[in-house]
């Protein structure tokens, strides 16, 4: 008994110690905080502190009651500070020493004293997001996209949601093409943006921004709201104020590439060198001429008109390929810009290429040739077609930007052009033919542009605007044809053609328009006025031995003389809200003065452009889009028209003698959805466009002289329909990207005063998956498949249908070894009709030898290369085209970037 | 009868005046960033995050982008619980989410139940001095920065009870990141007049049996629809749902 008793003690005393030494080893404050009337202060923050206030010992937020309590305190030093900080009340603090917490537990009563203190409003910046929406820029970081294959900006922007790349190695952002490519905000290439797009090192840059309603004027900038597309890049700081580059070499066997590109972004200058040597055939970076890249040209319409004069052989196959292959081609070229800028806002570029390119194709092709009039042959060919290019630019412009009312710049272009091309035909089989065309152009062309802006005494921006343009152009086509035909045809025999063409132009265009901005709207008014002159001597011979036929045309002068006055003006609403309209319109009399030569009848001379559309943002990126148009012009291209051009069948084409106004009618309508952070992006066009007008124009055939009356574009009715799906599925690991298109056009034709309804239609469907697993395999897959049908209508030839479906495809699988290597082997397949298939195999590998150095191994081969397609080669026949291809080689490539 | 319309007209003014009676208050915004592939994958969508502030009452919401689900996919955004009432006299959380209609319904939660671990890490962020602190928080791993010179013991979403506001909010995974953008000062009427404050709503128990409930329901659902043309399909039709907060669902 006695010893459970002293159990019992023990264990009491046990007990008692244990929680005597809990209690001092953690003592606890508690207390009220009151108000001096005597309410309880809610939400106060109670913390205590070592005395360097620096660390939190125990903190609480006060309850509804005013009561806090802060528990398990850890005593390591002699004196502590208790806070108590509130939005509403005084700060209140006091030195705590340890001796206070012997007891184990502290209680206050505290009274806070009101007081009116507000925080200071404060902006904190924000770690970035891989982007930014901020008004009309869309702004990426570009590291955030870079990935092992990319390597240069158009390979970044390729990752980046929202753009899409053609071929040729044009960029639209959600649909539109974009117009310029800053860097650091300059304009250096103007509309040649490829040229940094397809050379500029992505490294480089550190942000991708998206401008939308770009304009580079800074007046204008506050009323005009262009709906042009342009990207700034801008570089990373440790490239800047420092020349860098790539340097870029390849050999295959016999052929060369070498690929130099530097850039030298200094505060006030900016140099810009890409030279680029390749006989190799892949697609090189540095591109000058503006007919090899389509469209894109400093000079205006007006000019590249005259290069549109340059025929393509129409039996000449393309190989229908879009994977990297060796021809026989040769492209040499060196682009310098250099930007200098002073810091009163004036900025001066010069900019100054050459180039030259050739290229030497041979095809067989086999022939089948089904014609409505009953004939069917067979028919093999050897082709040989050589191209070759040389061209020079020359450009400089000055900007200003000194005053803050007065902006400006002038321009000046010149270029000088050489082409020639070679084409020779031998074919035998059902009959015997031979042809041999050559042509050459040389051109010389100045163009001159500028702009001052000024803002008036009333607010308003006055522009002032002009564009000149002197050229001249010389070409010379020969055609030679020795033809047998089983049949008897008026064309048999030997028949020669050729014929010279000098042009000389002039043209002048000055603009005087008021811009303003109100509540009401954004507005433009103003005044055009146009002068085209054009000279033209022509001289042509054609001869044919069987018909006994032949025609001189020697020194035959042309003059052509126009004034037009225009008189336009757009309204856009200032609405900041979702919906926004705009009106735009031109009114005019264009031309009202025609001198020319030649007799021509005009119907009417008034012209107009007259648009309309609503616009509603869905959110920064997204947006439907409605608008519906309606225009009539005089189809100045054929009545300006350089003179005959020979087709390859030595058709001559004389310009147009009666024209009757063209008017296009038409509606759009555009649903674009761009979602960044769930990486998906949609976009939906469609269009409907009526045309009507005419222009009436004769061609003979030479030699036989027969003439042929054509009315075309008598009506014609076009439906376009267009989407595009893009989406990544993060949780599957793969992206999906599909391409509609629906075409179909319904256009009356006249030809020798026969009516013919033509119907073209086009459906296309395109769907790429590419996954993105986190195991270094990855693959691609992609199939189009198309189909275009052609219905003719003719009283003369009777109906003909010809349709067609293609389907093209390939796989890819992408290999990755660490960080350093990465192969890929691409599989291309393509069934042209229902037969032919034609194979390509591709083998990539890239290793990362270094940090700069980057070497490459590139297989190609062609398989099954045989391909056989389908096409109509005038009104009344068709062919079947079979041709040979070959292409196989092996390209050893290295890059180093400094 | 006269004086009771009197009477009436004068409670119903004594009311709009307090309806309209602005307090002080503090608009506090947040970038946001959510993964809303949670736990399955990354997918992140970035929201613009407000705070209203005032002396004993909050409102957080979040403002999202439109969201586009994959084909085979439903996205229930269920556990975007993002819409948050605090009122700390009532020691009350109330958020809000929307049902399977769409319709938000609200529910009560424990105000600040997190039990945070603060540790003497010190990080700028732009101009404000802020330490650390760690907490679990329903199956999740959180670190906070707050600013102890911003005695506001609050934060985005359901956190806060720090000794000053959350700046960076940031769940272990980096699935969840706020960080402040910006705070200015505004006179809002009293939120605490808002009607889904004054109500009461079910508490998370309520919420938790709600969603075991229709889970139960789905699945049945699924279980019950034809096996289309797939004969030799060796899986049952499965449904997942993801959440944000980890509860015994």
């Amino acid at each position: 008994m006695i010893h459970s008793v002293r159990l019992l003690f023990f264990l009491n005393f046990l007990l008692l110690a244990t929680t005597s030494i809990c209690q001092t080893a953690l003592p606890k404050i508690s207390g009220n905080l009151l108000t001096y009337e005597s309410k309880p202060v809610i939400g106060a923050m109670v913390i205590l502190m070592d005395v360097h206030g620096k660390m939190v010992n125990a903190y609480a937020i006060s309850k509804s009651d005013g009561g806090f309590e802060l528990h398990s305190l850890k005593i390591f030093d002699s004196l502590f500070v208790l806070k108590i900080e509130h939005m509403q009340y005084e700060s209140w603090s006091r030195m705590i020493s340890s001796t206070e917490l012997v007891s184990g537990h502290l209680n206050l009563k505290i009274q806070l004293a009101p007081r009116n203190l507000s925080l200071q409003e404060i902006t904190v910046k924000a770690p970035p997001l891989p982007y930014r929406i901020y008004n009309d820029t869309t702004e990426f970081r570009a590291k955030a996209y870079i990935t092992g294959e990319t390597r240069k900006v158009e390979d970044l922007l390729k990752n980046i949601q929202g753009f899409q790349l053609t071929d040729d190695g044009r960029i639209f952002f959600q649909g539109r093409e974009i117009d310029r490519m800053l860097l650091e905000g300059e304009d250096l290439t103007d509309r040649h943006y490829r040229l940094l797009s397809k050379n500029l090192n992505a490294s480089l840059i550190d942000r991708v921004q998206v401008v939308d309603n770009y304009t580079a004027d800074r007046l204008m900038r506050e009323v005009n709201r262009s709906g042009k597309i342009a990207i700034n890049l801008t570089l990373d700081s440790t490239f800047r104020n420092r020349l860098s580059g790539t340097v870029g070499a390849a050999t295959s066997g016999g052929r060369q590439m070498m690929d130099v590109s530097t850039v030298l972004p200094a505060g006030l200058i900016k140099w810009l060198t890409f030279t680029n040597f390749n006989q190799t055939g892949t697609q090189s970076g540095s591109q000058l001429s503006d007919d090899r890249l389509g469209e894109h040209s400093i000079s205006d319409s007006r000019q590249s008109r005259n290069s549109l004069s340059v025929f393509e052989p129409m039996q000449i196959s393309q190989p229908p390929l879009d994977v990297r292959y060796a021809r026989d081609n040769e492209d040499a070229s060196t682009i310098q810009v250099l930007s200098i800028r002073n810091r009163k806002g004036q900025s001066l570029r010069l900019f100054a290429g050459h180039g030259q390119s050739s290229l030497h194709r041979n095809a067989e092709l086999e022939n089948r040739i089904k014609s409505v009039i009953n004939y069917d042959w067979r028919l093999y060919q050897n082709t040989r077609y050589a191209m070759k290019t040389r061209e020079s630019l020359v450009s400089f412009l000055f900007k200003h930007d000194r005053k803050s009312n007065t902006t400006g710049q002038f321009s000046m272009n010149i270029k000088t052009s050489d082409h020639g091309q070679i084409y020779e035909d031998q074919t035998t089989g059902d009959f015997a033919d031979s042809l041999s065309e050559d042509y050459e152009q040389q051109r010389l062309i100045l163009t001159s542009s500028g702009q001052e802006t000024i803002r008036t005494g009333f607010g308003s921006l006055f522009k002032i605007s002009y564009v000149m343009d002197i050229g001249q152009s010389e070409q010379h086509q020969a055609l030679s044809t020795v033809r047998f035909l089983s049949i008897q045809s008026p064309v048999s025999g030997l028949n020669n053609f050729s014929q010279w063409m000098q042009a000389k132009w002039m043209s002048g265009h000055l603009d005087l328009s008021l811009l303003d901005r109100s509540k009401l709207g954004r507005w433009t008014g103003g005044l055009r006025m146009s002068m085209d002159r054009e000279q033209q001597i022509l001289s042509y011979h054609s001869a044919a031995v069987m018909a006994s036929g032949s025609a001189e045309f020697l020194q035959r002068r042309r003059v052509i003389q126009s004034q037009a006055i225009i008189m336009h003006g757009t309204w856009q609403s200032t609405n900041t809200g979702k919906l926004t309209w705009f009106t735009a319109g031109d009114f005019g009399i264009a031309p009202f003065d025609v001198k020319d030569s030649i007799e021509l009848t005009m119907e009417g001379r008034e012209v107009y452009r007259l648009s309309a559309g609503l616009d509603y943002k869905l959110s920064m990126l997204s947006g439907i889009r409605f608008s519906a148009y309606r225009n009539r012009w005089t189809p100045s291209s054929e009545w300006f028209h350089s003179g005959p051009i020979l087709q390859a069948d030595g058709q001559v084409r004389y310009p147009a003698l009666e024209l009757k106004p063209e008017t296009m009618t038409g509606v759009n309508f555009t649903i674009s959805r761009v979602n960044l952070p769930n990486s998906f992006t949609a976009l939906l066009y469609a269009s409907l466009i009526f045309t009507d007008g005419a222009y009436r124009r004769i061609s003979s055939r030479s030699p036989s002289n027969s003439l042929t009356t054509y009315m075309p574009f008598n009506g014609q009715q076009s439906q376009f329909v267009s989407g595009n799906v893009s989406k990544h599925f993060l949780a599957l690991r793969f992206k999906s990207m599909t391409d509609v298109s629906i075409q179909h056009i319904n256009g009356n034709t006249r030809l020798d005063d026969v009516s013919i309804r033509n119907l073209y239609g086009r459906f296309s469907l395109h769907q790429r998956l590419i996954s993105a697993f986190a195991f270094p395999l990855n693959a691609e897959f992609s199939y189009e498949i198309s189909r275009h049908y052609n219905r003719l209508k003719s009283a003369m030839t009777g109906d003909m249908n010809t349709a067609q479906w293609q389907h093209v495809g390939y796989a890819r699988l992408n290999g990755r070894f660490g960080e350093k290597g990465f192969v890929s082997m691409i599989y291309g397949r393509r069934l042209l009709s229902a037969s032919e298939t034609l194979n390509t195999i591709d083998l990539f590998t890239r290793w990362k030898a270094s940090r700069s150095l980057y070497l490459s191994i590139t297989g190609h081969n062609l398989t099954n290369a045989m391909a056989m397609e389908r096409r109509t080669v005038s009104l009344n026949a068709t062919t079947d085209q079979r041709t040979s291809l070959v292409g196989r080689y092996i390209l050893f490539s290295a890059e180093w970037s400094f | 009868m006269k004086l009771f319309t009197l009477l009436s007209l004068l409670l119903t003014y004594s009311y709009v005046q307090t309806e309209a009676q602005p307090l002080r208050t503090y608009i506090i915004t947040y970038q946001g960033v959510f993964n809303v592939k949670h736990d399955l994958d990354k997918q992140f969508r970035p929201y613009r995050s407000v705070l209203i502030e005032q002396h004993d009452a909050s409102h957080f919401f979040m403002q999202p982008g439109q969201m586009e689900g994959g084909v085979n996919e439903v996205m229930i955004e269920s556990d975007t619980s993002f819409r948050v009432f605090k009122q700390p006299s009532a020691n009350k959380l109330i958020f809000g989410e929307p049902d399977l209609a769409g319709k938000e319904k609200f529910y009560e939660d424990t105000l600040h139940s997190m039990r945070w671990s603060l540790s003497e890490e010190v990080k700028q962020i732009d101009s404000i001095t802020c330490k650390k602190a760690d907490a679990w928080f329903r199956g999740r791993h959180y670190t906070a920065w707050y600013a102890p010179s911003i005695p506001i013991p609050n934060g985005p979403w359901k956190m806060g009870g720090l000794p000053g506001l959350i700046i960076e909010l940031r769940e272990a995974k980096g699935d969840m990141h706020f960080m402040l953008e910006s705070i200015r000062m505004a006179s809002i009427t009293d939120l605490k007049q808002n009607p889904v404050m004054q109500k009461n709503h079910p508490d998370i128990q309520a919420y938790i049996i709600y969603w075991q409930k229709l889970i139960a329901r789905m699945k049945g659902m699924a279980a019950a629809q034809p096996g289309s043309d797939c004969l030799t399909c060796q899986t049952a039709p499965s449904i997942q749902i993801r959440r944000w907060e980890k509860l015994p669902l």
